[in-house]
């Protein structure tokens, strides 16, 4: 399957289509105000409803989206291994920890680092924690962002406005909580069907290329 | 700044400068930000002061780049540590043995050097993951095959230098065995090449592997004497045809004439593929289907198989279950590759051949595939891996669970040590290191481990010790890893390979003559790298000036 085919496939294949070619690379950065840019990409895992519902919000808003099922082989063969070789693709996500921890240890090895990251995770009480890792500039809008009850959805509304990926900024962490609503709502965490759902984490995160638009790559 | 140990500030900031001008300001890290990535995600010293972590790390693009680096770190005596693409997890990632080691990272040397189709071979550099390989025989329709290991996200030499291990055919499996010929930095900043390469003018410097002289490509393996740059691999031609025949065994005590039979078949060559053993009625799953039952976990069995399960019921005690409800004792899948009436032939000569020797056996064509696949067959098969393609499914296995006590966002380190091809010795292992884990608080999943023939002529019994970010367990871990490290010693079993903050313990066992092969090692390293700059530790190879301290 060479890489057209593969984004055929995922449009046939992904709870969304990927309707278009990301577009949204990285310009040169050019000194201190750098600009924010949307995810050129965004994955979903439809093994979760609040992944899966954050992709569908990304799809609306016109963000390009591919859905996985736990297993990035695909994702990273037939697309971003290549296109980071070429491009400075920001991608965003809402995935297993597995996924990302993968993502992010491959996305290395293409100069490509997280800016965002945020762990979310289910208390007994069925309040929502957040562990935010993000650089300032993006901190504060992320954390009111999290206080939204539809927090999945309003994360994709986030990642749509904009994410500045200035490594000059540093990378601060904080916690915050949605709490449950009075109505009972299906646990956005769950992974139906999956026998292992229990402990399940899931992450929001963007990774964003180093440094500007080069090729740094010897093949 | 972080600083290497015993080197000045200002001696480090010289040394970086340097680093910098030859690789290039994108290419040296020294944030904690980009140094985190160094770290082993897997290390049993998470966030303990033991931890071993970066000082900097330095990613050149060439071979003249890497001398250059090496002849700077010999001048301020910056101790690197060299890496392929850093992902061999469970043995180590890519931090380095001697903490505050700057990591020489090779990532960005993934040139494909060479792809000979009629003689079947490669030439690589240390950044060329398997995945790169693939898709460039893929693309350039070139009938060649890797083997993989799995995940298959690593370098091919990274792999082979660590003497990893891969699913294919069996002269191929063993990856520093299928290398041919290397070019080497020495810590002089000199080039070596090995073999036949070693010939300005060799045509052969990937067909014939000894060259002239001693050979001494092994001392670059597991080791620190020089950093591998290029490397030659005999590669599989495509076979036309691929089948997987299991045959099943009904009791226990078939295991010790399966293994000799099994042994015997394939040292005589009637089949090279890998042969995959497990226990259905102990719920051991196959290597190929272990992505399986890790995802769904073992098969729901009856209320007398759960009454056997609880009370920890010896392996032999499931015998009767089995034979009952036509569960085998014993399941072992021969993968044969080759023109289509050869490898049916020779999966209806291993039928015969138990059939002879052992009673009640059966056998079950798993899967025949006229070669090459299709993309659909490509998504469908077993193991992907036993086709040599490289993937990533390992780790979509997702939370822990009491089938996956060890999901890869976790960690684990893995203890393997080396047995004969010998039924009895698995079933003394088992008695062995059970008894020994239970006594340590390891946990055992099953009544019984069954080991992998990833190599000819023995097999490799696997233990995943968990690892987790609180130091009180992983202290705990690490007092089991070290002494059923010399457990094992002590009845002659000893690790082919381990994550760095056990390679001291192993090297320590092998101690034959009052520890003459690691004193051999010592003399060698004082002799080819005086400063001791390259990846001291590494192996449990230090340096004279850290000898002492590290031995202590």
């Amino acid at each position: 399957m060479n890489r057209r085919d593969f984004l055929k496939a995922s449009a046939n294949t992904s709870a969304l289509p990927l309707l278009a070619l990301p577009v949204h690379y990285v310009q040169a950065s050019t000194g201190n105000a750098s600009p924010s840019i949307r995810p050129g990409l965004i994955i979903s895992d439809s093994r979760f409803i609040a992944s899966r519902q954050f992709g569908q919000e990304a799809h609306k808003l016109g963000l390009p989206q591919h859905s996985i099922r736990g297993d990035i082989t695909a994702l990273w063969y037939q697309y971003l291994d290549t296109t980071w070789r070429k491009n400075s693709l920001v991608v965003a996500g809402m995935t297993s920890l597995d996924s990302v921890f993968l993502l992010e240890q491959l996305a290395n090895d293409r100069q490509v680092r997280l800016s965002v990251r945020i762990e979310h995770a289910l208390t007994p009480d069925g309040d929502t924690t957040h562990a935010i890792r993000a650089r300032q500039s993006d901190h504060d809008a992320l954390r009111q962002t999290l206080t939204d009850t539809q927090w999945h959805r309003a994360l994709a509304h986030r990642f749509n406005a904009g994410i500045r990926t200035d490594r000059s900024q540093p990378l601060i962490s904080s916690q915050s909580t949605t709490l449950a609503t009075a109505t009972p709502v299906p646990n956005p965490l769950d992974m139906p069907s999956q026998a292992a759902s229990q402990n399940t984490t899931l992450v929001s995160w963007v990774m964003a290329p180093a440094h500007a638009t080069r090729r740094y790559w010897a093949s | 700044m972080r600083t290497p140990p015993g080197i000045s500030s200002q001696d480090f900031a010289k040394a970086i400068h340097a680093f910098t001008a030859v690789v290039g300001k994108d290419w040296v890290f020294t944030s904690d930000e980009d140094l985190d990535l160094y770290r082993d995600a897997y290390s049993p010293y998470w966030n303990e002061p033991e931890e071993r972590i970066a000082s900097a790390a330095v990613a050149p693009s060439s071979t003249e780049e890497v001398q250059a680096v090496v002849k700077i770190a010999n001048q301020y005596r910056i101790p690197i540590y060299s890496i392929s693409t850093g992902k061999n997890l469970g043995y180590g990632g890519s931090a380095p043995a001697y903490s505050g080691s700057v990591v020489l990272d090779l990532k960005r040397m993934d040139r494909i050097i060479e792809v000979n189709e009629k003689q079947a071979y490669c030439v690589v550099e240390p950044g060329v993951s398997y995945f790169d390989m693939y898709r460039y025989l893929q693309e350039k329709n070139i009938k060649l095959w890797i083997d993989v290991p799995d995940p298959g996200w690593g370098s091919m030499m990274g792999n082979a230098m660590d003497r990893g291990a891969g699913y294919t055919a069996a002269r191929f499996r063993n990856h520093f065995d299928a290398h041919c010929g290397m070019e080497v930095v020495l810590a002089n900043g000199e080039i070596l090449r090995t073999g036949m390469g070693a010939m300005p003018a060799a045509k052969t410097a990937q067909m014939y592997k000894s060259g002239f002289g001693p050979w001494v490509d092994g001392i670059f393996s597991q080791s620190n004497f020089g950093i591998v740059t290029k490397i030659g691999f005999w590669l599989m031609p495509e076979p036309e045809a691929f089948l997987k025949g299991v045959v099943h065994l009904p009791r226990y005590k078939d295991l010790i004439p399966h293994v000799d039979l099994m042994t015997h078949l394939e040292n005589t060559r009637v089949f090279d593929g890998y042969p995959d053993l497990n226990s259905p009625v102990l719920g051991t799953p196959s290597l190929a289907g272990l992505h399986e039952f890790l995802v769904n976990g073992p098969e729901r069995r009856d209320e007398e198989y759960m009454q056997l399960f609880m009370s920890g019921a010896a392996a032999q005690e499931y015998e009767p279950y089995g034979l009952k409800n036509g569960i085998p004792f014993w399941s072992c899948a021969y993968t044969f590759y080759g023109p289509e009436a050869v490898i049916r032939a020779q999966w209806e000569h291993v039928k015969t051949q138990y059939s002879k020797t052992i009673p009640g056996a059966t056998f079950e064509l798993a899967e025949y595939y006229d070669l090459p696949l299709t993309d659909k067959q490509k998504e469908n098969v077993q193991y992907p891996a036993q086709f040599g393609i490289p993937n990533l499914r390992t780790f979509a296995i997702g939370a822990r669970s009491s089938w996956n006590p060890a999901p890869p966002s976790d960690g684990h380190a893995w203890f393997s040590p080396i047995i004969p091809r010998d039924g009895a010795e698995i079933l003394k292992i088992n008695e062995v290191l059970g008894k020994a884990a239970r006594e340590l608080g390891i946990p055992m999943l099953f009544a019984m481990n069954v080991p992998v023939p990833s190599w000819e002529r023995c097999f490799t019994f696997i233990i995943p010790f968990m690892i987790s970010k609180d130091p009180a367990s992983n202290q705990k871990m690490r007092k089991a890893f070290r002494a059923i490290i010399k457990i094992a010693a002590e009845h002659g079993w000893g690790e082919y390979r381990t994550a760095p903050a056990f390679q001291d313990d192993v090297m320590e066992v092998y101690d034959y003559g009052n520890h003459a092969l690691l004193h051999f090692h010592e003399s060698l390293k004082d002799a080819v790298d005086p400063k001791g700059i390259l990846s001291p530790g590494r192996y449990g190879i230090w340096p004279k000036y850290l000898r002492k301290e590290k031995h202590s």
